[in-house]
């Protein structure tokens, strides 16, 4: 139900928000004219807060919102996120530390950083984060998407919605963008805390609620027998998904931001072995695109929407209508600040690639504090080119760059894991591979999707269904490691001496 | 290969085996409080690999320490505190 203490509680929670993201700046007190204190948090967080950093940034409104209604349509198939997030964490535990050493040794920010270092090349690791912008903006898109359907839901009624929640989510872009810019990285880290535990306390309080009342989830799985397991034709489709989104995961400059801020690297390696732990939330929220269909109200409500937009609107609606008035604002603040905070992450990365690995390769004078201060700046505009984007261009667009953005992103994985642990990778070879993964994963996109709009990222295999990010990868390893083989490249030698023994 | 890094190995494999043994858990019973057999599965894997994967980087940090390669300040403090 939604009524006045809906509201009450919505806003006096994010007042609070943003409150604790502004003390950010004084959390862990450090000179944040420079570039790693702002961006890194002056590469200080311990297991717990990195947990909860990274936590919050990987589990996003996007998450929370889509996962489950692609639950709502499809059916098992959506379940992918489960493996794909207990996977994607072994991959951290075993990479992230790793990148940590080479970059608290070289002074690193980004990962373009250490492949510039170890490549000395200067088109290579311009590439890398050019990918890694492209892919992360449709992202922070995205969170607008989810807070949207929020708002959309929360404003149910009221004369003038699309305008309201317009107003709404500029005045809460705003917000975010004073505290980005004032508390970088710490305030993102407090503010993660706070929003990871509405978001537990929600998801356990619903689960619990609406599965007792409904009398158990067999109910909900009877209004849809084909989703209790998976059908056998989307077996290979399963697993090339939930492999290749844990591949990718930590190839997005939000994650890999998130991971360098860690104190040393074992208290970060041990932060990634316990994050399948915080995905549990996702495992159940995910459900929540079944148990809807066991509540009839909901139902009724989400028919009155249009099939397109009803998705996004699976677990708003679900909320308000088993909640009561004050509990529906507390949720709902859980997801829209769900959206604000991995928004603020990304951006925060996406300007630092922006500022060190592509302006100052063309401006190498950039001294130290204007550094800082230009990718403060970018950062806050980063959040309103996201968030004008979702305003001009229909949300469908941002979902369907977004599922170009993985591909692509999976794309730099040679360059950025595979480096990690060999000397002998042919940059050419690295920049050949991208090339080709880059353009055959496009291209494959387009073809399933007929050259029109952009749904399905499967295409038909020997194997049967697969993702088509693990085709483009295949033919991007085989150029990498085939031409790395026949003709090694090298470490540049500044690299090699400083990182012995690491 | 050093023996703790091959546990480290095999606890990190596992639940990603667990995971990959798709047709074995996709299948409707047993159920759990109405839970079909595929979905409550994956869940409770979570968890164990949260388990599995942390005592795996406890192994990994320790070996690294005992190469004496790693002059990182505060390890020796970690080591007597038991890691």
């Amino acid at each position: 139900m939604i009524n006045s203490a809906t509201f009450v509680v919505f806003i006096t929670l994010f007042v609070i928000f943003i409150a604790i993201g502004l003390l950010g700046k004084r959390f862990r007190k450090g000179d944040l004219s420079k570039l790693e204190e702002w961006s890194l948090g002056g590469r200080n967080m311990g297991t717990i807060l990195v947990w909860f950093l990274v936590g919050a940034d990987l589990f996003t409104a996007y998450t929370f919102i889509a996962v489950p209604s692609g639950m709502f349509a499809k059916g098992a198939l959506f379940y992918f996120a489960v493996p794909y997030v207990s996977i994607t964490f072994a991959i951290a535990m075993l990479t992230m530390p790793r990148l940590w050493r080479y970059s608290k040794k070289r002074g690193y920010i980004t990962a373009a950083d250490f492949i510039k270092d170890k490549f000395n090349s200067r088109s290579l690791a311009i590439i890398i984060a050019i990918t890694g912008i492209v892919a992360e903006l449709p992202y922070i898109a995205l969170q607008v998407v989810g807070i949207q359907a929020v708002l959309t839901s929360m404003l149910l009624g009221v004369a003038n919605v699309t305008l309201i929640s317009e107003i709404a989510i500029v005045l809460a872009f705003a917000a975010l963008a004073a505290f980005t810019f004032i508390a970088g990285l710490r305030g993102v880290t407090l503010t993660a805390i706070f929003k990871d535990a509405l978001i537990f306390i929600t998801v356990i309080t619903i689960i619990l609620a609406v599965t007792l009342s409904i009398g158990g989830f067999g109910n909900a799985f009877n209004h849809v027998p084909t989703f209790v397991t998976l059908p056998k034709q989307f077996s290979t489709a399963y697993i090339s998904l939930f492999l290749m989104s844990a591949f990718a995961l930590y190839l997005y400059p939000h994650a890999i931001n998130g991971s360098l801020s860690a104190k040393d690297d074992k208290k970060l390696r041990r932060s990634q072995a316990l994050l399948p732990i915080y995905a549990l939330g996702l495992a159940f929220i995910v459900l929540f695109g079944v148990l809807v269909y066991a509540v009839p109200h909901a139902m009724s409500l989400l028919s009155s929407f249009p099939a397109s937009s009803r998705g996004v609107l699976v677990v708003p609606t679900l909320i308000a209508s088993t909640m009561p008035g004050w509990f529906v604002g507390f949720a709902f603040l859980g997801i829209f600040i769900g959206g604000l905070v991995p928004a603020a992450l990304m951006a925060i990365a996406v300007a630092n690639l922006l500022t060190r690995n592509i302006i100052k390769e063309f401006k190498p004078k950039l001294g130290a504090k204007l550094e800082t201060t230009t990718t403060k700046w970018f950062a806050v505009l980063f959040e309103f080119i996201a968030l004008g984007f979702v305003f001009v261009v229909p949300a469908t667009y941002a979902i369907q760059l977004q599922l170009l953005g993985g591909i692509i992103i999976l794309q730099t994985l040679p360059a950025v894991f595979i480096a990690l642990f060999t000397n002998k990778l042919n940059k050419y070879a690295l920049g050949v591979g991208w090339l080709v993964g880059i353009v055959s994963g496009i291209y494959l996109v387009e073809l399933v999707n007929k050259f029109g709009l952009l749904s399905s990222s499967l295409m038909s295999s020997p194997l049967g269904l697969i993702f088509i990010g693990a085709t483009a990868l295949l033919l991007n390893l085989i150029i990498v490691l085939v031409w790395s083989a026949i003709s090694p490249g090298k470490a540049s030698k500044a690299f090699i001496t400083a990182t012995k023994g690491i | 290969m050093n023996t703790k890094k091959i546990v480290a190995a095999i606890l990190i494999l596992i639940p990603v085996v667990a995971y990959l043994a798709l047709p074995l858990y996709n299948i409707r019973n047993p159920e759990a409080f109405g839970l079909p057999f595929f979905y409550w599965y994956q869940i409770i894997w979570l968890p164990i690999s949260g388990i599995m994967f942390y005592i795996a980087a406890v192994l990994i940090d320790r070996k690294s320490d005992k190469g004496g390669a790693n002059k990182r300040r505060g390890a020796n403090a970690r080591k007597k505190r038991g890691g």
